[in-house]
Formats: structure tokens, C-alpha cells, sequence
């Protein structure tokens, strides 16, 4: 065992003995010590046992608050009563993490618990260089107070981060404080530069921006980082540069004052970018997205199937749908559809109530000017730019934040749907080894309440189920984490906790949790989060430095 | 385990016959010790103060500020705890005597700060208590030799050598004189208890000479001793050499007791003085007054103090505790100033209260609680203990 500072005493009693699992120990009132905190014992067969600490509480001699009250001359609520003050200490319950020599039975009474320098900590927690094959940054470990302040490197198993042992991020917390977007993209800048600088697989990546602003400047630098900041990001062997290789997606608009972009970024910045040949408006035509029209209709309850059958009804080019080739022809043959004594031979197969509720849903929709007619050279389509162009190493943004709801689940529906289909067989020997599609608001697409036959949904479980194995990884954002699917969560195989609420962590998601972490959850920091990932023994906490991006503080 | 009574009856060589009855704890019996703590009651019909301030009044009120002065004066707490057990008969020839043992704790606190209170020392020592014939030739040699021999014995036992669990004292308690109105076989009970709790007092008083070896009690730091500090040479198995050069060593040391004899000494008009405790204020104290003991022949200087401003107490005496002094020399006196002082010391000292783990709260001093806590959890346990026999 090193030489570290001894703070304490492990104390097994009748009602509180040590288990394979956990032990207690004493310390002085004043060491100061904070959940996730690593402590080691000295074991049996010279091994030494890690702990990690879980609960710390404060007992004095005192039998009841009576005695504390009486303590205080009958409720005197000066100072310094008395001469000296009731014996106290504390007494911390850890969590066994691992033994040296895999030795688990309890830990013994009166043995002496240290802190941990820095190996230890690592080896304690399976972050040490032999316990990581394929090292990947994820941000750092702050322990201990004062001087015995220790800080330690993340590195994961990227193998068990980005495929193949184990793949999928799912990160919650709530808006605001949590700092999700930018613990998210702190990881991926660090795999963009991880696959681009290191031999073997290659990976892209595609991102949406869904509120103001904030991810349609990632690949110029944040010139307010801070020296603090940039010294983290020295420390833990990152480079404090932006994202590279950054395509823009704007949603076009026939607004030209607005830059002919639907976005909260600035016209002159889109401009600039276009200039630059980074950035294109995308659009969807009729003729290359009718295949996706069940997209539209994705939050749309069809337990009947009526929709489905419109929708099918359209694709098979039966009645007068063979012709269309734009969308407000279609409007219009969904308007004939919808019309008494109507003779295209579709009233007879679907009801006409059928096709108004198909007409309601898809005609406000349809209306937004991303659904335009004929593709111009200062357009594009985002699905063939994903499937034809998406190369190595390659960020594509696409901006949907200020689109309507379904537009935007249309949007994500299209990307999804081609990713999929660019993974599973596009014409192309350079497709990148696995597409990371990172996703904020989750909850839109896969919340417990989308309905069951959404096609959204089914894309996103596919991709939670299969992408491991297909090289697709979804980094999945969302504020509260128990309204997501279960069978996208459960696929996820990192988590990561950002602050959320009291009514949050009372739901059985957060039942494993224990009791002291899931209240520190409601406390966390922005920039602290709480991990867990199949590589690590125990959930940490972990913290990561500012975005190395441009940073936009009012959206 | 069981080897100390085997071994007792294989050395005698068929002197000793052990009959092996219930071994039984003397500790719940409080009746069995009373006897040896009481102290005679002063005969002098009229008591004279042993404080500088010869003032004919009955008590003296102790001024906040004095209480409420920064630094205490209390620097060490001492306090002496045993268990007794009742472990065999043992016939020695004829005769049949009762076989005692028991586990001595004397230990002494430190308070650096309100929150720094450590171990000072502590004195922890197993003893048997057999009777003056057990050393039937009278052999000069015989205790060393034979707890020697019993500790080489009791040592084969691997949990007994692990832990460096010994027997420290052969106690040889006096079988014959004393008080003819006892029972036979009371006496020697009490007897044998009455060395045990000897060798206590013998203990607390090689601590106090250990602080004042080392130069650690001056007028800045006193010592709080538990309980009374008039100690009797009739039951101390210290010689009388030993027991004098003990007797300076207690200009800074105080006693206080919790349970005292009010009527132990009649007031300057030679009134009981247990009226005057009875109806002291908070914080008020009585004057200090002289008590020559019968046992030693040397003078104290005892005063009683009222130590909680309380509505609540149980009794008029459950916050009086009784403190004492020693005074070197016949005659002398004690300033009043210092009396003063010790007594808001010992009012600041009742603070925090052990309400709730123990009935005498009121009366109890938090760092003498804490000094007897500790010296209990050093205790080995008495199952333990009693199968060493």
C-alpha cells in the first residue's frame, strides 16, 4: 500500500457490520470528505480493498435532540457553550469497488483507511493504462479537499463507448444547468480527433441543432475560453480546437431577408458560411421524399392504420398519385380524394373521414418551405448529401431548431432513414466505419408517449438495437431521462447524469442509483456529471472543461 | 478456554482445592463497595473556612463574567472504573475463601481545544484477589513467581497471546480482625473486593505522580479528577513511603463528586450543612470549608456547588457536586479567587449533557463522562474474562 494520509478507522458493529458489498468507517468531525470519493483498506492476504464513499453522517454522543437541547442551556442559542463541544465524528459508509488480489470477503474491524494518491484511484475504479485498451478522454475526476485535492484523467474503453463491445450515449439532465449539449460535443470532438489521428476505423458524424444557435459554429474557436479551461483541456491531453470538417444544413425559407434560411443564426454568418462552401439549405422535393411520407405523420396516433393506408395508398401511385411530382399536386389529389362523388377509385378502398384526417395532418405540414418543388443549385438534399457525401471525419449540422414539430421529426426521420440506408448498402467503398448521430430533445422521438407505430420510433430503436453492430451510434440528449423509451435507454450502454430534479429521481429509473447520489444529482454543477459506463466499476463523477467552440450565451 | 483455575489447583500441589461454582459479576451489588468509598463524618461540631475570605456567610454567588472567562482551567480528566467478579471458592486448608478477580481502568483525558480531547493514559491491569493464606509459606517471592508461572500458562492460548492479555497483581486480602458484626463469608467477600478497589485508587494516584513527574499540571492546568481525592492508607496497597511522596502531588488536582453526604460537615455555626446545599441558587456555591480526614490525618478543603441555572432537576441535591482540595499544610487556606474560579471552571464544564446515557446527567461533568467512557470501552469483555478461569 502507498503512503497516503490515514483518515480514519473501518468500525463493523452488530447493526452495521462490513459486507462483500460495503463497510463503514470512522472519521475525525472535520475530515472532509464528498460522495465518489475513492478511500482504500488494508486487506487480508496483503491486498488492498478500494472503497468508494457513499454516505457520510455526523453523529455525536448525544441520545436525542432533547439532550442537544439541553445541551444548550435549556435552549440558549448562544455560542460556546460550555468549555469544549460534544464528541463527535464522522462515520462514512463506502462501497467495495474492487480488491488487488480479488479478495472479497468484509473488510476488518479497526483496519486504517487512507486516501488514495492518484494510481490508486485509477486502479480503483479500472481507469489505470492497463485496465483501458483504446484510451478515449471523457473528462476528469476532482477528489478530496484542500491540499489532498487529487485530479485524475477519464479515459474509457472507447470500445465500449463507440462499438463494437458496447455502444449508444444517453445523456439527461435538465435544461439549462446540465450542460448537456456541451459535455456531448466535449465527446465527440474528442472521438472526431481520436479517429482521425489514430490508425483503424474512421467515423462521421452528424449532428441537430435544435434550440437557437448553438451548434451552427462549431468549428470556429470559443475566444473566451478561459486559461483555467485551456489548461484542463492541456492536462487531459485534448486540444482546445473546434471541430473540423463541419458542413452546415440550414432549412431553406423563401424569406430572403432571412437569408433564405429558416434559422436563428445571423443571415450575414450564414452567408459568410455558404460563401465559404460549408454551409447549403436543404429541401425536400416530392419526387425524392414521397417513400418518406409515413415521416410526417410520425406523431400521429394511427392504431387503425388509416394513415398507413393513405400513405401506401399515395406510394403505389394508385388513383391519380402516379402522376404527382409535386407537393401541392398532391394537396390537390388529397383534396379530390376528400371530396363526395369523387371517381379516382380511392373512395372506394379508404373512407373518405380516412383521408380528411390524412389531409388535416399532412397538408399544415406540408406547407413549410423546405417542401419545395424543384431542387436549384443553391439547394440541396440533405438524405443524398448524407448518403453520397458523408465521408470520414466529416461533421454535418443540420439546423431544425426553427422548424415545427413535425417538420423537424421529418427532418430527423429523413436523416435517420438515410443513414440506415447508406450503412446498409450504399453504392460507396468510403463509407465511414461508423456514423455518430447525435440527437437533442430525445424525447420528441422517443418518449414513451410517441405513439407505438411511429416510424421514428421504430427507426430509433432499430439504431439503438442494431446500430452497435451496424456502426451507427446514437448520443441521445434529453432532460428527463424516465421519458424515454425503454428499449432505447436499455441500449445505451453509457449514461450520463447531469442535475436534475427531486420529482426525476424518484422515478424507477433512477432506482439503482443510491439513496446520497441521486439527491447529489439534484446539486450537480454544470460541467459535473455522474457516468456510468459497463467499462467503469462503480458510476463516477466526473467533470469536463468548457466548450472549445464558439459559444453563443443568449441563443 | 478455563486454565487459570486448573492451573491454581495443579500448582498448589493439593493445597488448594478449587470447587469450580458460578462465576458471577459483583458489579451490580453497589452494597458490596459502599462501604470502603464512605467517608466518617467530621465529629467537629463546628467547621472553619478554608478560604481566604472569612466572611461569615453561608454561600457565594458566582459572577458571570468569571463563568464566562475565556480560557478553561481544566486541562486533564481522570477517572478510575473496575469490574469484580466472584470466580470460585477456594479451600485453603480448613477454611474456605471466596476467589475474586478483576480488570482495573484508570485513565486520564487531555482537552487541547473544544474540540480536541484525547487519551493522556491509561492504566488497564487484570488482578486476582485471593486470600493472605493462598501464600501459605509466606514466601517473600511468591506473587511474581506466581503470576509468572500463570501467565506463561494462560499464554498457551492463542487468542490470550495474540491479544498480550496478562494478569498484572496478586492481591492477598486479609483473612482475619475487622468488624465482628459482618457475616464470615461477607467479610471476605467485601474484603476481597475492598483490594481490588485498592489497587484502583493505588492506580489513579501513579497517574496523578505521572503528570506531575512530568511537569504538566501548573496553575493553567489543573487536573478533574472523578470523585473524591481523600484516599485512605488502610485500604492502599502501596507502601507507606510510596503513599506520602504521593500525597504532594495534589496542589492542582480537584475532586468532584456527583453522590456525596450532605451532613459530612456542619457549617460554620455548627448547623447541618446539608440544608445550605439543599437550597443553594444556581451557581452558587457554599463556603469552602476545612475537613481534617480521620483516615489520613490530612486536611481538605470541600465546598458544594450548584452547577445548572435549571427549573427541571429531579432533586434539590441532582446538580450539586461536591469539590475538594487538598490542603498541604494544617491551617492553611485557599484563596478565595481560585475557588471562585475552579467553581464557574466546573459550571462550564456540566456543558453539553450527557442527558439520556446516564441518570446522573445533572450532576455530571461532560469530560469526566467522556474520561469514563472511555476507560468502559477498554474494558475486554466479561465473557472473555470470565472464561480465563
Amino acid at each position: 500500500m502507498s503512503k497516503t494520509s490515514i483518515i480514519g478507522k473501518v468500525s463493523a458493529t452488530e447493526k452495521s457490520p462490513s459486507t462483500i458489498d460495503d463497510f463503514y468507517f470512522w472519521t475525525d468531525k472535520k475530515q472532509i470528505l464528498s460522495p465518489f470519493d475513492v478511500i482504500k483498506v488494508k486487506h487480508e492476504g496483503n491486498s488492498v480493498t478500494y472503497g468508494i464513499v457513499e454516505e457520510i453522517n455526523h453523529v455525536t454522543d448525544s441520545t436525542s435532540h432533547f439532550t442537544s437541547y439541553i445541551s444548550s442551556d435549556f435552549g440558549d442559542t448562544g455560542v460556546g457553550i460550555g468549555n469544549m463541544n460534544r464528541l463527535g465524528m464522522n462515520y462514512v459508509k463506502a462501497r467495495v469497488v474492487c480488491n488487488t488480489e480479488n479478495i472479497y470477503t468484509p473488510v476488518l474491524d479497526s483496519q486504517q483507511v487512507s486516501l488514495c494518491d492518484e494510481e490508486d484511484i485509477k486502479k480503483a475504479l479500472g481507469l489505470s493504462d492497463e485496465d483501458v485498451k483504446n484510451p478515449l478522454v471523457c473528462g476528469y475526476l476532482q477528489m478530496y479537499q484542500g491540499e489532498a485535492t487529487k485530479r485524475v484523467r477519464v479515459v474509457l474503453n472507447s470500445h465500449f463507448l463507440v462499438g463494437p463491445d458496447g455502444a449508444h450515449i444517453n445523456v439527461s439532465g435538465i435544461s439549462g444547468l446540465a450542460a448537456k449539449t456541451s459535455f456531448s460535443m466535449f465527446l465527440l470532438k474528442i472521438i472526431q480527433s481520436k479517429f482521425r489521428t489514430e490508425d483503424g476505423e474512421t467515423a462521421a458524424f452528424v449532428f441537430f441543432n435544435v434550440k437557437g444557435r448553438d451548434l451552427m459554429a462549431i468549428d470556429e474557436p470559443n475566444l473566451e475560453l478561459s486559461e483555467k479551461d485551456r489548461a484542463i483541456y492541456d492536462e487531459l491531453g485534448v486540444s482546445a480546437e473546434p471541430f473540423t470538417s463541419v458542413r452546415y444544413f440550414y432549412p431553406y425559407s423563401k424569406d430572403k431577408k432571412a437569408g433564405n434560411v429558416q434559422s436563428y443564426a445571423d443571415p450575414n454568418d450564414v452567408k459568410s458560411q455558404v460563401n465559404q462552401g460549408k454551409a447549403s439549405c436543404y429541401i425536400f422535393t416530392y419526387e425524392d421524399s414521397k417513400d418518406k411520407l409515413d415521416l410526417l405523420l410520425a406523431n400521429e396516433d394511427d392504431s387503425t392504420g388509416t394513415l398507413e393506408s393513405c400513405v401506401n395508398f399515395i406510394l403505389n401511385g394508385s388513383g391519380n398519385f402516379g402522376s404527382v411530382s409535386k407537393w401541392n399536386t398532391l394537396k390537390e389529389q388529397i383534396d379530390a380524394c376528400t371530396q363526395k362523388g369523387d371517381s379516382n377509385g380511392a373512395k372506394n378502398e379508404i373512407q373518405i373521414a380516412s383521408w380528411r384526417k390524412f389531409k388535416r395532418c399532412i397538408s399544415k405540414a406540408i406547407t413549410n418551405d423546405i417542401f419545395a418543388n424543384t431542387l436549384t443549385d443553391i439547394q440541396c438534399d440533405v438524405t443524398k448529401e448524407i448518403t453520397e457525401h458523408l465521408h470520414a471525419g466529416d461533421v454535418f449540422v443540420i439546423d431544425i431548431a426553427r422548424l415545427d414539430e413535425n417538420s423537424q421529426s421529418f427532418v430527423f426521420g429523413c436523416v435517420a432513414r438515410a443513414i440506415y440506408d447508406m450503412k446498409l448498402g450504399a453504392d460507396r467503398t468510403d463509407i465511414p466505419d461508423k456514423v455518430i448521430l447525435f440527437v437533442d430533445e430525445l424525447n420528441k422521438y422517443a418518449s414513451t408517449d410517441i405513439p407505438k407505430n411511429s416510424p421514428i420510433l421504430r427507426q430509433l430503436l432499430d439504431i439503438a438495437e442494431r446500430g452497435r453492430s451496424l456502426g451507427i451510434i446514437l448520443f441521445s440528449v434529453e432532460q428527463f431521462r424516465s421519458a424515454i423509451h425503454d428499449r432505447v435507454k436499455g441500449n445505451c450502454a453509457t449514461q450520463a447524469y447531469g442535475r436534475t430534479n427531486a420529482i426525476e429521481v424518484s422515478k424507477p429509473d433512477y432506482r439503482y442509483i443510491p439513496k446520497v447520489y441521486q439527491n447529489m444529482m439534484t446539486r450537480l454543477s454544470p460541467g459535473e456529471y455522474i457516468i456510468s459506463n459497463p467499462a467503469l466499476r462503480s458510476i463516477i463523477n466526473i467533470k469536463f472543461p468548457r466548450p472549445a467552440y464558439k459559444q453563443f450565451p443568449n441563443g | 478456554m478455563g486454565k487459570v483455575i486448573q492451573f491454581i489447583q495443579d500448582s498448589g500441589e493439593g493445597r488448594y482445592t478449587c470447587f469450580k461454582t458460578q462465576k458471577v459479576s459483583l458489579d451490580t451489588s453497589v452494597s458490596d463497595v459502599l462501604t470502603y468509598d464512605d467517608k466518617t463524618s467530621s465529629h467537629a461540631k463546628k467547621s472553619s473556612f478554608a478560604e481566604s475570605d472569612d466572611r461569615r456567610v453561608h454561600t457565594v454567588r458566582i459572577g458571570d463574567k468569571l463563568i464566562n472567562r475565556y480560557r478553561p482551567i481544566f486541562s486533564f480528566f481522570l477517572d478510575g472504573s473496575r469490574h469484580i467478579y466472584k470466580i470460585d471458592d477456594i479451600a485453603i486448608g480448613k477454611k474456605i475463601y471466596p476467589f475474586l478477580a478483576g480488570q482495573i481502568i484508570v485513565g486520564c483525558c487531555q482537552r487541547k481545544s473544544r474540540d480536541e480531547f484525547r487519551k493522556y493514559a491509561i492504566r488497564h491491569q487484570l488482578v486476582l484477589s485471593l486470600p493472605e493464606d493462598f501464600n501459605t509459606d509466606d514466601d517473600p517471592y511468591f506473587k511474581p513467581y506466581f503470576l509468572n508461572e500463570l501467565n506463561k500458562e494462560i499464554a498457551k492460548l492463542k487468542f490470550v497471546k495474540e491479544r498480550n492479555i496478562s494478569f498484572s497483581n496478586l492481591i492477598l486480602y486479609k483473612t482475619d480482625g475487622g468488624d465482628a458484626s459482618e457475616s464470615e463469608k461477607d467479610k471476605l467477600k467485601n474484603r476481597g473486593v475492598a483490594a481490588i478497589q485498592s489497587e484502583m485508587t493505588d492506580d489513579e494516584q501513579r497517574l496523578v505522580a505521572q503528570l506531575c513527574a512530568e511537569n504538566l499540571l501548573d496553575d493553567e492546568n489543573f487536573l478533574l479528577k472523578d470523585g473524591s481525592i481523600e484516599y485512605n492508607p488502610r485500604f492502599s496497597n502501596l507502601s507507606d513511603a510510596e503513599w506520602e511522596l504521593m500525597r504532594s502531588n495534589y496542589e492542582h488536582v480537584v475532586g468532584v463528586s456527583k453522590a456525596f453526604d450532605p451532613d459530612l460537615i456542619p457549617n460554620f455555626e455548627g448547623n447541618r450543612l446539608s440544608r445550605t446545599i439543599c437550597e443553594l441558587k444556581p451557581f452558587e456555591r457554599t463556603k469552602a470549608y476545612r475537613y481534617k480526614s480521620e483516615h489520613s490525618g490530612r486536611e481538605y478543603a470541600i465546598w458544594y456547588l450548584r452547577i445548572r441555572n435549571s427549573n427541571f432537576r429531579e432533586t434539590n441535591f441532582s446538580d450539586v457536586v461536591k469539590i475538594e482540595m487538598v490542603l498541604n499544610n494544617e491551617g492553611d487556606v485557599l484563596p478565595t479567587e481560585k475557588i471562585d474560579t475552579i467553581s464557574a471552571n466546573i459550571i462550564q464544564e456540566a456543558f453539553p449533557v450527557c442527558y439520556g446515557k446516564d441518570s446522573r446527567w445533572a450532576n455530571h461533568l461532560y469530560p469526566v463522562f467522556l474520561t469514563e467512557c472511555f476507560c468502559k470501552a477498554n474494558y475486554i469483555h466479561g465473557d472473555i474474562f470470565i472464561n480465563l478461569f
